[in-house]
């Protein structure tokens, strides 16, 4: 009895696994022909410079897949064209047909049918066994298992956590759940089976927008990008505005403690040693946010800085020739002369937690995308011969008003507390 | 007694030779009457002769001839000469002169050693090296806000200080070839003040960087050490210690000073060239001053804001349209 009961367990795994391995092989088989590997490929040379993956969705001409993967194309379509490659080898051109910078999604569309639609469902229960189809690596076409595990609140933009081996080509390609209907879009990896999928309701967004305009292409990218971008930027900052900071202690000064839990901060402060002759203190804090626009450019950055310095050994003049040299502040980035202007800046005196602070404002506004600005504010505590303070706030990809609000938010619940 | 006057110039110095006796023969042999060193004139290059009309020059030697008023002299002719003449011996210059020509006016030296005198009192050459050890020794003491041994503030006073006589020998050694006599103290005193000044002009162009808000100042003086302190010392030493002509002293001042100037000209246009083009950094006035006196007065941030958000529209849209062009 006991032999046959074993045998039942052992045969059911056995029925279990060979379950498994059919719905893998069968959602390949299905969808295969729906899915290509999209190319950017110099006109000049006719190399390709990029490499992604991308699907046949809502008409059979269209596809979708990651605006990282395009971007070379979106931003120089003079010096390079779009093609795609299916997995038997047939090749053709696309066009942009819209996209959407803070997703990381873009929809393009061949002048031939490509194969069947795939359909969009909804983010099945965390757990859900999910597929993940791609190219990964140039090395052909390849399905990854993987685990939902659900969306991510915080950071990555409310993208999917997917429990599976993503590589690079596969960014762009599908994530399909048992019935073969895409939840998600590859867009991210992250060391071991660590990977994050862009919800395809964000896809259904730019669909029904392309529905609407009898599916023609978008007239103007860049003013297109740098309205996604500014709308970002002031939902983030209404978000960061709205929160309850809670304060913090630096030297005298009560400060806005982190802005919002996606805030990372840190202690920079440098440690003490026993001859020093006076004392000073740094935190910073910083969102994780970057959003890709092109190899060398991300936007989206909110990072901001409180040192405190002050001495009992230190005359005025040495303690000021001290403190007057940490009194700088720049954005990091690898932004270069095609894509910014250089900082516009202007310096006065404020009253702040009813202190006197040299204060400047700097902004540089980005030259193919209109409206679209980096902002700098910096500001340093004067008036006290032995005690300095600054703070500095940079906020990159936005608009120079929707900056200045939370600037003005975070200096007005400043205190002082002598 | 006299009747003229032959001035002739050695390596910028004139001799004078007393002429009574007609006629008077000029040349290099040793037999003439005025012996001349120059190796551009004749053995027996030219004679003077006293007529009843004044008197005539005669070229005596046709090697490198002889140059009357600008005008060359025939070979072995005599011509009449007005009083003053120019002469040129070959490379040599003289004039003739009427011993009663009026001479310059005396230049009236310092009496004694007044405060004033600046350049020729010993007190005031120390207490412009003093000042600088002073003033180098404080910035160094300021700027580094660590317990330091006094010996590093030794180090840093050497190198200028050892510069600072260096440059003071210089001057001195180039007045006593061109005028035959030491003049240390006037030397030091510039060489103190070439050292100074830029040291107390930069703490001045510092103090005023944040009074104004603007970094205005502190350029504008910083141009005026880089090109305008050393020739303005020299002219005065010319002036003064050398009893040179303004104009000329001007001239020399600046001539010598050129390749000073030339090297601070190439880092200023290099400077220029690189805050036209692009940079990820921005600048803006980062001074601070531990006595807080500014022309600026505080502002409440909205005020504040709203005045920069009107100054930045309009720069930015200028960079803008520079960079879109």
């Amino acid at each position: 009895m006991l032999r046959y009961l074993l045998l039942l367990i052992v045969s059911g795994l056995l029925l279990n696994i060979s379950q498994v391995t059919a719905d893998t092989s069968s959602i390949y088989e299905e969808v295969e022909s729906s899915v290509y590997q999209i190319r950017v490929i110099n006109i000049e040379t006719g190399k390709k410079v990029a490499i992604g993956s991308g699907f046949v969705v809502q008409r059979e001409d269209i596809l979708a897949t990651n605006y990282h993967v395009v971007s070379e194309y979106v931003n120089d379509p003079d010096v390079f064209r779009l093609e795609y490659l299916s997995t038997d080898g047939k090749s053709g051109d696309l066009e942009l047909l819209d996209l959407d910078v803070i997703h990381d999604l873009a929809v393009v569309k061949s002048s031939k049918p490509m194969g069947k639609p795939l359909e969009i469902a909804a983010v099945p229960d965390k757990g859900a066994r999910l597929f993940s189809l791609g190219n990964p690596l140039d090395l052909g076409f390849s399905i990854v298992t993987g685990t939902n595990n659900g969306i991510m609140e915080q950071d990555q933009d409310g993208n999917i956590l997917f429990s599976g081996n993503l590589n690079q080509g596969m960014s762009g390609g599908p994530t399909l759940d048992d019935s073969g209907n895409v939840v998600g879009i590859n867009v991210a990896a992250q060391g071991n089976a660590i990977g994050f999928l862009v919800p395809a309701n964000y896809l259904v967004t730019i669909l029904k927008r392309l529905g609407n305009n009898g599916f023609e292409p978008i007239d103007n990218r860049f003013k297109q990008i740098s309205e996604q971008l500014i709308a970002n930027s002031e939902k983030d900052i209404e978000r960061l505005a709205s929160n309850n900071w809670g304060l913090t202690k630096i030297g005298k000064l009560q400060v806005p403690a982190a802005l919002d839990k996606s805030m990372r901060c840190w202690d920079l402060s440098r440690t003490p040693k026993k001859d020093d002759l006076f004392r000073s203190f740094l935190t910073q804090c910083s969102n994780q946010n970057d959003t890709y626009l092109s190899k060398n450019l991300s936007v989206g950055a909110i990072s901001y800085e409180y040192s405190w310095m002050d001495t009992q050994k230190l005359n005025p003049l040495r303690f000021y020739s001290r403190y007057e040299k940490m009194n700088f502040s720049f954005i990091e980035s690898d932004v270069d002369k095609s894509d910014v202007t250089n900082f516009a800046c202007h310096t006065g005196f404020t009253r702040i937690a009813k202190q006197d602070f040299k204060t400047t404002v700097c902004r540089r506004d980005y030259i193919k995308y209109e409206g679209l600005s980096d902002m700098l504010f910096s500001i340093a505590l004067v008036g006290h011969k032995t005690q300095g303070a600054m703070f500095n706030l940079d906020v990159t990809g936005t608009r120079s008003q929707t900056a200045l609000v939370l600037f003005k938010k975070m200096v007005g619940a400043f205190q002082w507390k002598s | 007694m006299e009747k003229l006057i032959l001035e002739l110039v050695y390596q910028g110095r004139p001799s004078y030779h007393k002429l009574s006796k007609f006629p008077v023969s000029v040349g290099r042999a040793y037999d003439c009457d005025v012996v001349v060193s120059d190796i551009t004139v004749s053995p027996k290059h030219l004679t003077i002769l006293e007529t009843e009309q004044g008197f005539e020059v005669c070229s005596t030697g046709d090697e490198n001839g002889t140059v009357l008023n600008k005008a060359p002299l025939p070979e072995n002719q005599c011509m009449p000469v007005s009083i003053p003449s120019t002469l040129e011996l070959g490379d040599l210059r003289g004039r003739l002169i009427d011993p009663a020509m009026q001479v310059a006016p005396t230049q009236i030296t310092p009496k004694g050693l007044g405060w004033f005198s600046f350049l020729s009192n010993p007190i005031w050459a120390a207490i412009f090296v003093v000042m600088t050890a002073l003033v180098i020794i404080t910035s160094k003491y300021i700027s580094t806000p660590i317990q330091q041994q006094s010996l590093t503030y030794v180090s840093a006073l050497l190198v200028p200080l050892l510069s600072m006589f260096v440059v003071a020998f210089i001057i001195a050694v180039v007045s006593r070839l061109t005028m035959h006599r030491w003049a240390f103290i006037p030397a030091l005193s510039i060489a103190g003040l070439l050292f100074l000044i830029p040291l107390l002009f930069d703490h001045v162009g510092h103090f005023l960087a944040y009074v104004t808000t603007s970094s205005v100042v502190a350029s504008i003086l910083k141009n005026v050490t880089s090109f305008l302190l050393l020739p303005l010392l020299l002219t005065f030493y010319l002036k003064k210690v050398h009893y040179t002509h303004w104009v000329s002293a001007t001239g020399i001042a600046l001539l010598v000073t050129m390749p000073v100037s030339a090297f601070f000209a190439t880092d200023l246009v290099q400077e220029m060239s690189n805050s036209s083009g692009f940079t990820p950094m921005p600048s803006y006035n980062r001074t601070l001053s531990a006595f807080d006196i500014r022309m600026k007065k505080t502002l409440e941030v909205d005020a504040f804001l709203a005045q920069s958000e009107i100054i930045l529209e309009k720069k930015v849209e200028q960079l803008v349209i520079l960079e879109r062009d």
